[in-house]
């Protein structure tokens, strides 16, 4: 049997909505306090989003749908077979408005975040040394606070930015939730695996439905 | 208190650490029954060697700088790399040269530092039967520690160098499998690519890339392990992390716990490095995968033998039996209890526990049973 992590939280309903759509499974599974559950004879692990690919790199998940934000983050060796098209946000640096000429013109600032790699990649790209405070949650707070001068994070619709009297700056980056697979599940269980994509891509009344992306 | 522990390292518990003998055992006689000769490597690799054959791999090396000569070494990344510049450096080679090794590899891989191996290469022939003989091998090897279901996932390293030409987004997409990028360039042949089949029909669209010789060695190789009855598929788009390969790459997967144990492949071009040219092939067990799916059995030692005599009867028994080949340990603790004593040697795999008191000996089977007999009487029983 197959083994598919899922990501609670906001990627979880997309991700059922769609394995309904494409008949993956024929009952809707729910988010709640059970973490394995079973549907169309596919197993399912219900996990954290960041740690959807500790799962599967371990190979204890076959497939898992994994945020390419997270993907970035961790850079786990595993195969990140496609797009699905889902749970659509961008990576941007943000700040206070009144900080953005300052966020162009300084050669060394400080940057709150979620995604410590993802944040050293990207001003390591720039050439702007950077000082990275690693945050578990509630990013927006720390330009507030003064605890750094922006933030790197995810942004879904601009709301939570918005209310704190924060701008987005700079777009780092688009993320959409991706299937990824375990490199050797996916060459010992390659017929259940493309049984698996040939299902999620098959076509349907809105054409094919696979959508490019970054 | 302060731990003494490294985060990379790996500390092997004695049941482990004594299954690591046991396959070092079995690894002796399979490959030495194929003709293979033991090689001891080197624990380092000059570095500037170590940036040519690994390329962007080369920063995962342990590096040192050695502050007389200035030259900065590595500690060995593979043992292939290894190998073949030990073999480069000595006299009277006679090829082919059939090796094979054991011990481990270093690198700053982030689940690890240090990894354990055993594999063998084939070096100065370069007819796929050389391929054939290392899968061979190394397949009889597993089979050898009692692991059935064994399939080879067969690849070839010139065929995604070749479809990829050297485009950068069209490797990383193959690398990562990425197949919505990768259906952008091949179109429907991605399908050939994402296959992974028994199969030989998925070789026949290789001609359209001018890949034929790279499908005659992968028929060729199939059709040798169908002869003698090894498991194996075609898996065409693998990209390995090794750039020094060139012809057929493999790897071997045990099916129950679906990890692959070994794995290794064709690379005729590393010996020019080292300023020789020869066509090479070979490949390498996982030994901590092996570690994580074998029973550790601890084979059980003979006698721990408890000394009551002035004369040190017991020493000299002990003496005696280790002659006759068996296992004795001896009891050094003096303030221990009998009792104490025996719990002791049975929790440590002594089978039998000998209590020797001036001519008699008392032989324990469990803590609490036991049998008394005269010295020469126990001894006349041991063949």
């Amino acid at each position: 049997m197959i083994k598919v992590a899922l990501p609670k939280g906001r990627l979880f309903e997309e991700t059922v909505d769609l394995l309904l759509k494409r008949g993956i499974i024929e009952k809707r599974i729910e988010e709640g306090r059970k973490l394995i559950l079973e549907e169309g004879g596919i197993t399912f692990f219900l996990v954290k989003p960041s740690d959807v690919p500790v799962y599967v790199e371990s190979g204890v998940s076959d497939l898992g749908v994994c945020g390419y934000d997270v993907y970035l983050e961790k850079k786990p060796s595993v195969y990140r077979l496609m797009d699905l098209g889902i749970g659509f946000c961008r990576i941007a640096v943000a700040g206070k408005p009144e900080s953005e000429e300052k966020y162009f013109s300084s050669t060394h600032i400080s940057v709150a975040t979620k995604y410590p790699n993802i944040a050293y990649e990207f001003f390591k790209k720039k050439g702007v040394k950077a000082d990275i405070y690693y945050l578990n949650g509630s990013v927006e707070l720390a330009p507030l606070v003064g605890l750094s001068d922006f933030i790197l994070d995810l942004v879904q619709t601009g709301r939570t930015l918005k209310e704190n009297g924060l701008i987005v700056i700079e777009e780092v980056g688009k993320s959409t939730a991706w299937l990824i697979a375990n490199k050797d599940s996916f060459r010992i269980k390659n017929g259940q695996i493309m049984e698996f994509l040939s299902r999620l891509v098959q076509h349907n009344k809105d054409g094919l439905q696979v959508q490019g992306s970054s | 208190m302060k731990t003494s522990l490294i985060s990379g390292e790996r500390f092997y518990s004695l049941e482990e650490s004594n299954l690591v003998k046991e396959i070092f055992k079995k690894a002796v006689k399979i490959f030495e029954a194929f003709g293979y000769d033991y090689i001891n490597l080197s624990h380092f690799e000059p570095y500037e060697f170590q940036e040519l054959t690994f390329g962007e791999g080369s920063k995962e090396a342990i590096t040192f700088k050695d502050s007389y000569t200035k030259e900065s070494f590595g500690l060995r990344l593979d043992f292939t790399t290894q190998v073949v510049r030990t073999i480069s450096h000595l006299r009277n080679v006679k090829l082919p040269e059939r090796v094979y090794y054991f011990g481990k590899v270093f690198s700053l891989d982030r689940r690890g530092f240090e990894k354990l191996q055993t594999g063998v290469e084939l070096i100065g022939e370069k007819s796929i039967l050389a391929d054939f003989e290392v899968i061979q091998v190394l397949t009889e090897f597993l089979k050898s520690l009692g692991l059935k279901d064994l399939k080879v996932i067969l690849s070839h390293a010139g065929i995604v160098r070749k479809v990829a030409d050297e485009r950068e987004e069209l490797l990383r997409a193959f690398s990562e499998r990425n197949l919505e990028a990768l259906k952008e360039v091949l179109g429907n042949d991605i399908k050939f690519f994402v296959e992974v089949s028994k199969n030989p029909e998925v070789l026949n669209f290789l001609e359209k890339y001018d890949l034929e010789k790279e499908k005659e060695e992968l028929l060729e190789l199939g059709k040798l392990l169908e002869e003698f009855g090894i498991d194996y598929a075609y898996d065409l788009g693998e990209v390995r992390n090794f750039p020094y390969y060139t012809g057929v790459i493999f790897e071997i997967y045990e099916l129950k716990s679906g990890k692959a144990l070994a794995g290794g492949g064709r690379y005729d071009n590393l010996s020019k490095i080292y300023g020789k040219e020869y066509p090479a092939t070979g490949g390498a067990v996982y030994l901590e995968r092996l570690l994580d799916i074998l029973p550790k059995n601890v084979e059980k030692k003979d006698y721990f033998v408890i000394d009551k005599t002035k004369k040190r009867l017991g020493l000299k028994l002990a003496d005696v039996l280790r002659e006759k080949g068996k296992k004795v340990g001896m009891e050094i603790v003096k303030e221990r209890g009998l009792e104490h004593s025996l719990i002791y040697a049975f929790d440590k795999g002594f089978k039998e526990v000998l209590l020797v008191e001036d001519e008699i000996v008392k032989v324990y089977t469990t803590p609490k049973d036991y049998v008394v007999m005269k010295i020469r009487e126990f001894l006349d029983l041991i063949e």
